[in-house]
């Protein structure tokens, strides 16, 4: 979005190289910057930004809808596929452990699965069942889509909320699960998906 | 108390030896004179009658008959007594005993031959359970080990070991180890299996390691001095970074990655004295293939040696020559600790720990083959008269050592990366630390070195039980 030269690269242990843990990250020159906040953070500080023209009020509600999603989407897609039974053994299990020789993979899952559980029980997620997970879900699409209304994206042109949300939904829309239910609820909201659907077409268009 | 007769033989030979002869720990027995050889030993003949070992409680008869079953094969007096000190040996390799008392006799009562001995070795079991804190030494890290042993577990030697250990640079290891000797069969191999976790810090790279494996190692011997290790390991490796700002090339091998090495150690060992030898050589060379599984693959070798010789000019002067040298060749997967490192007050000395060979942002990379060498001149302390004493634990000694670490990438020629030899000489003092480890300070002079390399003039100071 903001035309910025990048080149992406797999890496089966970009997870580990990152220095807090989580993907994505950057490496620009000697810089190594990692998650989505400190990114465009990084980018800012060199001139690069989406927001610039928003007012104070429109950044700070900007946050309060990035925090939203990593409150609710996230926690709800790692639900999803780490303790939901049937995700976790047919999709997650599989494809955590592709990447490692046996029995390394077994092993690998097993601790990044405690790991998912111990931050969700500390969030209280652990305890809540799938339906009421998706009820959150279902809220969290709600409020963004009423804040979407008809425009092209939430603040008129493209924000570094669009491109989370763009991230999100279409993972979600995209990726089949045995658990059909998440997808179905952003379906849904056929305006974040309109967007999702929008964005890819402007800046992920493959000739 | 275990008892072992001889079979009745009849013998024409007729030896008188008298009395009782006690040897007690003739632990150097082939340097030892035997003083006033009022009878010739070898002249009078003998032969044992009975083998008494006197002490045993659970250690199993069968081990034991074994060992002494040697004894039983004396002809003369003399034979006896080397007999003995071989069984005494014997029984003490095997790790059950504290203390080994041999004790000769006229044998007597039923069945007793004119010429017959017996004889008694008095030994003490080690405890069910022994634990002890120690100091250990390795790579320039000294570490307060925490152990508890369980000799003998079943009777034949078997033991049981844990150990769990903090380092001075703030790293826990824990280590779990089986062992099981064969002492009855030929070469005496010992069976051991270890569970452990190692952690491991290098600031040098900028990275640290923690492993988590299995190790299965045969130890066997072929002679007194070759000492064969074959071993498999299988270990998962993780991987991670020491900051944020860690060079990009080391934060590229971070990571989880399980790796799966057959090793093949031999050593030769002629040394008189493991930590300052006065005379002999001693070789090890290790070679491990990784890629039995696992997502690492490499073959490495590495020949270690050591040649030792006193001066004829001058008898408490050492002369030794030291070598090393090492090749990785990469399949796939193999990072930065697998490769070599060079550099270090217990490898090159005159250059900082790692601190030879490629480097991106002040991190040693290392390579993946490196050769080096050295010789020394070893003498007692100056100015001190006298031998034994406290000076008997240090030696004065000069040296000059070079090597070269490389990392050839495509297409270079091996030959010129390595001849980049980096040559550093110096003089120094060094403390042995028991009979394993030695403590060195050291004055250096580097005297040629690559424009990237860490150099380290003056004053350097090294712990390690192996030195270059």
């Amino acid at each position: 979005m903001c035309n910025l030269p990048f080149e992406v690269e797999m890496r089966w242990n970009a997870e580990f190289m990152s220095p807090s843990g989580r993907v994505p990250f950057i490496k620009c020159g000697a810089f190594v910057v990692s998650e989505l906040e400190p990114i465009v953070q990084f980018a800012a500080n060199k001139g690069v930004t989406l927001c610039g023209r928003l007012s104070t009020e429109e950044k700070a509600e900007m946050r309060a809808y990035m925090s939203l999603i990593t409150n609710v989407l996230v926690n709800a897609e790692l639900y999803i596929s780490w303790v939901d039974t049937d995700t976790f053994n047919a999709v997650t299990r599989v494809r955590n452990a592709s990447v490692y020789p046996w029995p390394l993979g077994w092993i690998q899952t097993r601790s990044k699965r405690n790991n998912v559980i111990k931050r969700l029980k500390a969030l209280h997620w652990y305890d809540k069942t799938l339906d009421q997970v998706l009820a959150d879900v279902e809220q969290c699409c709600n409020s963004l889509s009423q804040r979407l209304g008809d425009r092209d994206y939430f603040f008129g042109t493209p924000t570094e909320l669009d491109a989370l949300v763009f991230g999100h939904v279409f993972t979600i829309i995209t990726t089949r699960l045995p658990c059909r239910k998440l997808a179905d609820i952003v379906r849904r909201h056929e305006t974040l998906v309109a967007l999702a659907k929008r964005i890819d077409e402007q800046y992920f268009k493959r000739p | 108390m275990g008892t072992v007769h001889a079979k009745a033989q009849h013998n024409e030979g007729f030896g008188q030896v008298g009395g009782l002869l006690g040897l007690d720990e003739p632990l150097e027995f082939d340097e030892e004179p035997i003083s006033k050889p009022s009878i010739k030993l070898n002249g009078v003949r003998a032969r044992v009658d009975r083998v008494h070992v006197d002490g045993l409680n659970r250690t199993k008869d069968d081990i034991i008959r074994c060992a002494v079953d040697d004894l039983f094969h004396a002809t003369d007096f003399e034979d006896v007594i080397l007999r003995a000190h071989k069984v005494r040996r014997a029984l003490d390799a095997t790790g059950c005993f504290r203390d080994i008392g041999v004790y000769i006799d006229v044998s007597s009562g039923p069945g007793a031959t004119p010429e017959g001995l017996e004889v008694t070795f008095q030994v003490k079991e080690l405890s069910r359970i022994v634990g002890g804190i120690n100091t250990t030494v390795s790579e320039n890290e000294g570490n307060l080990v925490i152990g508890v042993k369980m000799p003998n577990v079943a009777g034949r030697g078997e033991r049981l070991q844990a150990e769990y250990s903090v380092g001075n640079r703030s790293t826990s290891n824990f280590s779990v180890t089986a062992a099981k000797p064969f002492l009855r069969s030929a070469l005496t191999p010992v069976l051991s299996a270890s569970v452990y976790q190692q952690n491991h810090e290098y600031p040098w790279s900028g990275y640290r390691l923690l492993d988590r494996g299995v190790l299965l190692d045969l130890a066997f011997n072929t002679s007194p001095a070759t000492k064969h290790n074959l071993q498999w390991e299988g270990l998962v490796r993780e991987t991670s970074v020491l900051s944020k700002t860690t060079s990009f090339r080391v934060r590229e091998s971070s990571g989880p990655q399980m790796k799966s090495v057959l090793r093949h150690i031999v050593t030769i060992d002629h040394r008189d004295e493991p930590v300052f030898p006065s005379r002999g050589s001693w070789l090890q060379f290790s070679s491990a293939v990784a890629g039995l599984g696992g997502g690492v693959a490499h073959v490495r070798t590495e020949l270690q040696a050591q040649a030792n010789a006193t001066l004829p000019q001058a008898s408490n002067v050492v002369l030794q020559g030291t070598c090393a040298a090492g090749v990785l060749h990469d399949v796939f997967g193999s990072e930065l600790a697998d490769r070599f490192f060079l550099g270090g007050p217990a490898s090159l000395r005159g250059f900082a720990q790692r601190g030879v060979g490629p480097r991106a942002d002040g991190l040693s990379l290392g390579g993946t083959m490196y050769w080096a060498t050295g010789v020394h001149l070893y003498a007692p302390l100056p100015f001190v008269a006298g031998r034994g004493g406290l000076a008997e634990l240090f030696r004065s000694h000069v040296f000059l050592n070079a090597g070269c670490l490389a990392h050839p990438e495509e297409g270079e020629s091996l030959v010129s990366a390595l001849s980049e030899a980096r040559v550093a000489a110096g003089c120094g003092v060094a403390l042995r630390l028991g009979r394993v480890a030695r403590v060195e300070l050291n004055y250096c002079l580097p005297l040629r070195a690559a424009p990237r390399d860490v150099t380290a003039p003056g004053l350097q100071l090294g712990v390690a039980a192996h030195f270059l």
